[in-house]
């Protein structure tokens, strides 16, 4: 079988070899001692290096990161996006923000039935969910040491002086010109995309980082920002009315635990993808995929169907459990629900997709007190539900990684949702087009009925990984609908087939989810592995490899020496970036 | 008297504008792998005056009495899903398309202006295919960075008429449309 393990490190930098006073090292992939800042843009990783470097903690660099990224990825996040963040503290403290968006109070079934179809409203100003971004950074900042004015600065800086272009700047900018010619022209370069090698700056930007670096974040929520969103908002017919803006808030909640073959993992919970990553490592964790091989179809095979069987349950139960009677997430990610959906692997042929909604669901509810996955079977069969609606998953996104020279850890999600939201800008940012993740009819008990105030759901799973109480990996990755299976392929690769970060990163990804009705996979796995799984009954959609459409992992490696590896997003071209000497203050302090 | 003056004018000015909107038909852009690359072209022509028509799936009997054809190439799997055409068939569609051009006597101008992340499998192909049928070429910077254009128009007299972005192909297609008799 074809090996991964041979890849070489490329532009590896061992930082500790270099004395430079007073400086960051940004690279794709990098070593250092001194923290550990790993994003989508090498710009926005050194954001968060050179905080780390003032004497920051994590949680500091990780704001400093979240404002940059909506600077040089404009596209992916943003002030105008949602997300999710998990903390772990190296006291021991675990935090995870829920700064997901909300449905604003004029987007019900009668509106939207008067303005046309969900997919009809996806680009104009009504397709917005309020925002959380500025609400996350506000709770993350209980966490921080530095204050915003600093943390927002390379933020503010890199808006008003601007920054080359990337290929991927371009790339996606080009492929959503359309749109932006017809909401956002004056974001376009008289009309055009921009080019990569270009200097893009945005002072509208730069003045509303300013705005919220002096008054707080509460001046997105109630001041003058709040009033420039809603006199947009109905100057073009939107749905999001100021006091949509201060009804938001940001949720702090504990993360939910899992673990596989003796990990521990902490990830969001619902209405985001965490609870699906731990589902389906349960599952896993029945197989000995070490035995096996990255390329073998069997291990392939085996991943596939236990991802479809997750989503499928997340699709038909899992949402917001602020605005839902109940989500049976504990049942979901309970051991015994996964010994019984195990049984449903064929392992000598692939399930139909037709029988999916109505044969493959099941019903993680038995499961919620501990019950025992015997004691569930024989009392009940196996309740199928139909439920078939699919949700457009656009590979946009952005998920930054840090990790800082005392041992506290973040990783971050933000996104919104379509590359460049909705198309629409305010104040320099765009808006996101989170509405689209609801229901376009009300279906009765989907826990993603569109609802006033509830929170959409959506497949983000910023995650920590530790083992004995140590650090092990930071990660979390875009990519929409592939999120959840490119998680999972790292984690099996760096667990079960003993790849390096690095490796695991880079391999040949695929799909695994039921939105998709076959493997999409990058085109790097070797024929006679594909030959199996067609001869199993699986369709096979090739993607070349690396293609962005699986994500954009940004990661980190804690190993047992205090030497941590840095991962950038291998596939959108990101970058690490760490402090060059450990810095003057004592980093990783935060206020009780 | 008066009114006639005013009509006098008011004629001088439209035929003004439908000499330049004469100018429009002269040319029609088609994508070739049905990216969205075609449009931007078009507000490219536009701003050099030039109305060029578009028509994303253009096939041989829809040439109508322009003088140009442009194709401007990336391939785009969406584009081809929501044009309900796979690679072959786009290919066979461009061909015939070009081949009708030439019959008519029309100039075709290729174009790929994407730079390397339009680059690509899909969008290789197309560009192969492309090549031969080009009187012109222009290339946005970084499409050809792994010399894939340079190796297909070697042995050929097609030249490439480098760009440094979509924005700046405004001078090089003027220069070639100048050439033409468009311009």
């Amino acid at each position: 079988m074809k090996r991964y393990n041979s890849w070489l490190l490329i532009a590896v930098i061992w930082l500790a070899a270099l004395p430079v006073a007073m400086a960051v090292t940004v690279a794709p992939i990098l070593q250092s001692k001194q923290g550990m800042v790993t994003a989508a843009h090498p710009l926005a990783a050194q954001a968060g290096a050179e905080i780390l470097e003032k004497g920051g903690n994590a949680v500091d660099a990780a704001i400093a990161v979240s404002l940059a990224l909506g600077v040089v990825e404009p596209y992916a996040s943003g002030l105008g996006g949602e997300g999710y963040m998990v903390a772990v503290m190296a006291d021991g403290r675990e935090i995870a923000i829920d700064f997901r968006s909300t449905a604003p109070a004029l987007a019900t079934y009668e509106n939207l039935a008067k303005a046309g179809k969900l997919s009809e409203v996806r680009y104009t100003p009504k397709g917005y969910c309020v925002a959380g971004v500025p609400a996350g950074i506000g709770k993350a900042l209980e966490l921080a040491s530095l204050p915003l004015d600093v943390l927002a600065a390379p933020a503010i800086r890199l808006a008003e002086e601007g920054f080359e272009v990337s290929e991927t700047f371009s790339k996606v900018n080009m492929d959503r010109w359309e749109i932006l010619l017809e909401n956002a022209p004056r974001f376009l370069n008289d009309d055009m995309p921009w080019a990569a090698g270009e200097t893009f700056k945005n002072p509208s930007l730069a003045k509303t980082l300013r705005t919220i670096a002096e008054q707080g974040v509460d001046a997105f929520y109630g001041g003058e920002l709040a009033d420039s969103l809603d006199q947009f908002m109905q100057k073009n017919d939107g749905w999001t009315r100021k006091s949509d803006l201060q009804a938001y808030r940001a949720i702090t909640k504990p993360p939910i635990k899992g673990s596989y073959r003796g990990y521990e993992i902490s990830v969001p919970g619902s209405p985001v993808g965490g609870p699906r990553i731990l589902a389906t490592l349960n599952i896993l964790e029945h197989f000995n995929l070490a035995m096996m091989s990255w390329d073998d179809p069997l291990a392939i095979h085996i991943m596939q169907e236990a991802m479809i069987l997750t989503s499928l349950d997340q699709r038909r139960w899992l949402g917001d459990p602020e605005t839902n009677d109940h989500i049976p997430e504990k049942g979901y990610i309970s051991k015994d629900y996964a010994r019984q959906r195990m049984m449903r692997i064929d392992l000598s042929k692939a399930s139909d997709p037709a029988s999916w909604y109505t044969d493959r669901v099941g019903d993680p509810g038995a499961y919620e007190n501990g019950e025992k996955y015997v004691d569930v079977m024989l009392e009940a069969r196996q309740k199928a539900v139909i439920e078939g609606q699919t949700q457009d998953t656009p590979p946009s996104t952005t998920h930054f990684s840090v990790v800082d020279k005392a041992g506290n850890a973040v990783a971050w999600t933000q996104t919104i949702s379509s590359f460049f939201g909705t198309g629409n800008m305010v104040d320099g940012y765009f808006l996101n087009n989170e509405l689209g993740n609801f229901k376009s009819e009300p279906v009765e008990g989907s826990p993603i009925n569109l609802e006033p105030g509830r929170r959409p759901r959506t497949t983000i799973a910023p995650l920590v990984v530790s083992k004995d109480g140590k650090l092990r990996w930071v990660l979390g990755s875009p990519g929409a609908g592939r999120i959840g299976s490119t998680i999972i392929e790292i984690l099996v690769n760096v667990i079960d087939f003993d790849m390096s970060l690095e490796n695991a990163i880079r391999a040949p990804k695929f799909s695994g989810y039921d939105a998709y009705k076959e493997i999409q996979l990058e085109d790097d796995f070797p024929p006679k592995t594909i030959e199996f799984l067609l001869e199993l009954g699986h369709k096979v959609k090739r993607y070349e490899h690396p293609d962005l459409y699986f994500g954009g992992p940004n990661a980190i490696e804690i190993n047992d020496d205090g030497v941590l590896t840095g991962v950038g997003s291998i596939r959108r071209l990101g970058g690490a970036a760490a402090p060059d000497q450990s810095p003057d203050q004592s980093p990783g302090q935060s206020p009780e | 008297m008066k009114n006639r003056l005013i009509q006098n004018i008011l004629s001088g000015l439209m035929l003004m504008v439908f000499s330049t909107a004469g100018m429009a038909a002269d040319v029609v852009l088609t994508p070739f792998g049905q990216s969205p690359d075609a449009m931007m072209v078009r507000v490219v022509l536009k701003k050099l005056g030039v109305e060029g028509r578009l028509e994303k799936i253009l096939q041989a009997d829809g040439l109508q009495d322009e003088k140009v054809l442009v194709t401007v190439v990336a391939g785009s799997s969406k584009g081809l899903g929501e044009a309900g055409i796979d690679k072959d068939a786009e290919i066979a569609r461009m061909k015939s398309v070009a081949e009708a051009a030439k019959a008519k006597g029309m100039n075709v101008l290729v174009m790929h202006i994407g730079g390397k992340g339009r680059r690509g499998t899909l969008t290789d192909l197309f560009i192969e295919a492309a090549i031969p049928m080009a009187d012109k070429l222009i290339v946005v910077e970084g499409g050809d960075y792994d010399g894939l254009f340079t190796k297909l128009v070697e042995g050929t007299n097609l030249e490439i008429l480098p760009a440094k972005s979509v924005r700046e192909t405004s001078a090089p297609l003027q220069q070639v449309l100048t050439e033409w008799g468009i311009l």
